[in-house]
């Protein structure tokens, strides 16, 4: 069970019901502060609605990130909406084939990407082979919100991990038929 | 220098000239895509301005975080930001004792706190200790909005790094002043 009680419509004032509106178990969490929960779905609602970067690399992007950290929330999630934004199962077995540092034989900005993911996760920047990939294919406006993604999703990881938030029944499955590394 | 081109206010639509207004380099670089500039501000102005959560222990999470990180960029500002609402010398010298897995003296719910940025920074989790010292002193709002500092500042840092910001000469004094340890540099 996660640390806090998981809260619902009922348990909040009017203005603050829609922040459980999509009622995952993140946002019945971050609803114990509605105001900052508010803030921070201002943030993951630009990253998946707002930015014109390309939604398959950006869950690729996310993916690679809860698949390197081994959360299973967000692994779980986004496996799910990455499917739904055009992620195919090759990209899922590239993501594990790249963090084993095998070559998947994606394109060379895909596989930049991933790298990117996988420095900034490590090592909190980015190696000047991989920006210059990143820089030959995307925009600056892109190049910020790649940056952003990977960068907002190493703190969502650590959120869903010291909160114990659980994977819902319905995203279990995800795991099983992708498993985490041990 | 930066990966990217330092904005200012006559690169930018009317609109969007209000995200550079702080003149700080970060926003200079955020607002080449301004929409992710203003959401990503509004959670940590949120954080900073509206929360009621105690400000110095908000400032000791995130020295704590930055400071691990080694983040000039961030160490430099909060370092100023942090004296602003009260955190002193004496606290940053524990940020560097606590690091160093010494014990500094202070009281429980702010060793709580500097573990708490470090366990979720390294581990990206919460002993069971900690959390339950948090938990007797904050409440459930509080928890929240201290963890989503510290999630923000491991977002801010890595953006921070990708981006190879530059800490402003206002703000390299501070640095000088509070420079790494050889342990953490």
């Amino acid at each position: 069970m996660a640390r806090l009680p998981y809260l619902d419509e009922d348990d909040l004032a009017e203005k603050d019901k829609d922040i459980v509106k999509r009622p995952i178990n993140l946002n019945r969490i971050i609803a114990h502060s509605p105001e900052a929960a508010h803030k921070f779905g201002g943030i993951g609602g630009y990253i998946r609605f707002g930015s014109s970067l390309d939604p398959r690399l950006r869950e690729m992007a996310i993916l690679q990130v809860g698949y390197l950290t081994k959360s299973p929330y967000e692994y779980s999630h986004h496996l799910k909406i990455g499917r739904d934004f055009g992620v195919a199962e090759s990209d899922v077995t590239a993501i594990e084939t790249e963090t084993a540092g095998g070559d998947s034989g994606l394109p060379e900005l895909d596989r930049a990407v991933l790298r990117g993911a996988r420095e900034m996760t490590e090592g909190m920047k980015l190696s000047d082979d991989t920006y210059a990939v990143w820089a030959e294919h995307l925009s600056e406006a892109h190049i910020v919100d790649l940056t952003m993604v990977i960068a907002f999703y190493n703190g969502v990881v650590r959120l869903l991990g010291a909160l114990e938030i659980d994977v819902e029944p319905e995203y279990a499955p995800e795991l099983e038929k992708h498993p985490l590394p041990e | 220098m930066a990966r990217l081109p330092y904005l200012g206010a006559a690169d930018l639509d009317g609109a969007d000239k209000d995200i550079v207004k702080s003149g700080m380099n970060l926003h200079r670089i955020l607002a080449h895509s301004p929409d992710a500039a203003r959401c990503f501000s509004g959670l940590a102005r949120h954080l900073r301005l509206d929360s009621s959560l105690d400000a110095p222990l908000r400032e000791m999470a995130i020295l704590q975080t930055v400071y691990m990180t080694k983040s000039a960029y961030a160490y430099s500002h909060h370092l100023q930001l942090s004296r602003n609402v009260g955190v002193t010398d004496n606290d940053v010298k524990a940020i560097e004792t606590e690091t160093a897995v010494g014990d500094s003296g202070l009281p429980d719910l702010d060793r709580a706190v500097l573990r708490a940025a470090r366990e979720m920074t390294d581990e990206r989790e919460l002993a069971d200790a900690t959390f339950d010292t948090l938990r007797a002193h904050l409440s459930t709002a509080h928890v929240i909005d201290l963890l989503m500092v510290i999630a923000l500042y491991n977002s801010a840092v890595r953006l921070l790094g990708t981006l190879e910001l530059d800490v402003e000469p206002a703000f390299q004094t501070e640095l000088d002043a509070h420079p790494f340890t050889k342990e953490i540099a």
